[in-house]
């Protein structure tokens, strides 16, 4: 079953089998975790989302076309509209900039491969990058976490997103031009 | 050849274009100092963006989600599978019913007392098929009835399980 196609565990799921339910899980755990982390910025959100995403993949299976559905891209829809959601509550609405500085300071560093001054820099970097990413306007993150980090291709998210591919393209422009204002001072 | 615009470049640098396509974005790319300038911030913040690396969630997180999947059984609206094991079953039953007529009517007509029971009104009736058949059902719900509270009432836990 290990080596069936996504669509083809999705038959199993719809028969309420849970070791197929587990493969997908593993298959797409971490690009659905990272695209919540990036999108919300916050660990403990992510990951209950990542959770709700997978409910709602056990649940609305029957909404999904066995023969003509692209499963990545259902998927993503799941977890975006579910992000989305999240992030238009009122509880978030308050400056990203202060959630996302929390954002790194869990992470360990190895002490033997790297210089203490590089490991501080390193954790610096991310945290700028964290940080200018969350201050985008929501759509230009999107856009930058869909095409930069899950790595779809414009038509994909287009399709997901019932956005057409020029407004996306120049949502990304836009994106990469704040982005270079935000960071610009640390000479990147 | 024409300046290409922002689009076309992102769609190189991300190698959504044909080959040909790129061929031709190259060459413009040459003697294009513009152009050549964004492709450098695609590049720049390309980079930058890689910087923050994936997270792990918690290694638990499957448990957790099949652990709410009982809770919200009921409120999912999943299409039974179709079957059609159930129609065997019955079609299976019938024939095993009309066998056990059949049987049980040929040997009570073997019985003694059969010809002066052959003269009831009922058994006029209905025949010496449909008389058995009629004992037979009788016989059936009398017992489904007597039985009923028994496999419907779950004494420890006083419900009915219907
Ligand atoms: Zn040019």
């Amino acid at each position: 079953m290990e080596k069936s196609t996504d669509a083809e565990l999705m038959g199993q799921v719809l028969k309420k089998n849970t070791r197929a339910f587990k493969i997908l899980y593993s298959r797409y755990e971490m690009r659905v975790y990272n695209f919540i982390l990036r999108y919300t910025g916050n660990k403990e959100i992510a990951q209950d989302l990542l959770q709700e995403t997978f409910t709602r993949v056990w649940f609305a299976a029957h909404l999904f076309n066995l023969e003509t559905g692209n499963f990545r891209g259902w998927l993503y829809t799941i977890a975006l509209n579910i992000a989305r959601n999240e992030m238009s509550r009122k509880r978030y609405a308050y400056d990203y900039a202060e959630v996302s500085t929390i954002a790194f300071k869990d992470e360990p560093v190895n002490p033997r491969t790297e210089e203490p001054d590089a490991a501080v820099e390193r954790a610096d970097l991310q945290n700028a990058i964290s940080q200018a990413l969350l201050k985008l306007s929501p759509l230009l993150r999107e856009i930058i976490i869909l095409k930069h980090y899950q790595q779809l291709k414009f038509k994909e998210i287009a399709e997901m997103t019932k956005t057409p591919e020029g407004t996306l393209k120049a949502r990304f422009h836009r994106a990469i031009a704040e982005l270079k204002e935000l960071l610009d001072p640390r000479e990147l | 050849m024409s300046h290409e615009n922002k689009d076309t470049l992102l769609a190189l640098f991300y190698h959504e274009v044909t080959l040909p396509e790129a061929q031709k974005i190259r060459e413009h790319l040459a003697d294009c100092e513009d152009c050549r300038k964004y492709m450098h911030l695609l590049n720049q913040m390309d980079s930058a963006l890689n910087q923050w690396p994936e997270a792990n969630p918690l290694p638990d997180t499957f448990d957790r989600i099949l652990a709410t999947i009982p809770e919200r059984w009921h409120a999912s609206h999943v299409r039974p599978a179709v079957s059609a094991r159930p129609i065997f079953n019955i079609a299976f039953a019938m024939v095993a019913i009309l066998l056990l007529i059949y049987f049980v009517q040929s040997r009570m007509s073997q019985l003694p007392f059969w010809p002066a029971f052959e003269q009831n009104w009922l058994v006029q009736t209905l025949g010496s098929y449909g008389f058995v058949a009629l004992v037979f059902f009788g016989l059936g719900a009398f017992i489904t009835l007597a039985l009923a509270p028994i496999l419907y009432f779950d004494l420890n836990k006083r419900t009915l399980h219907i």
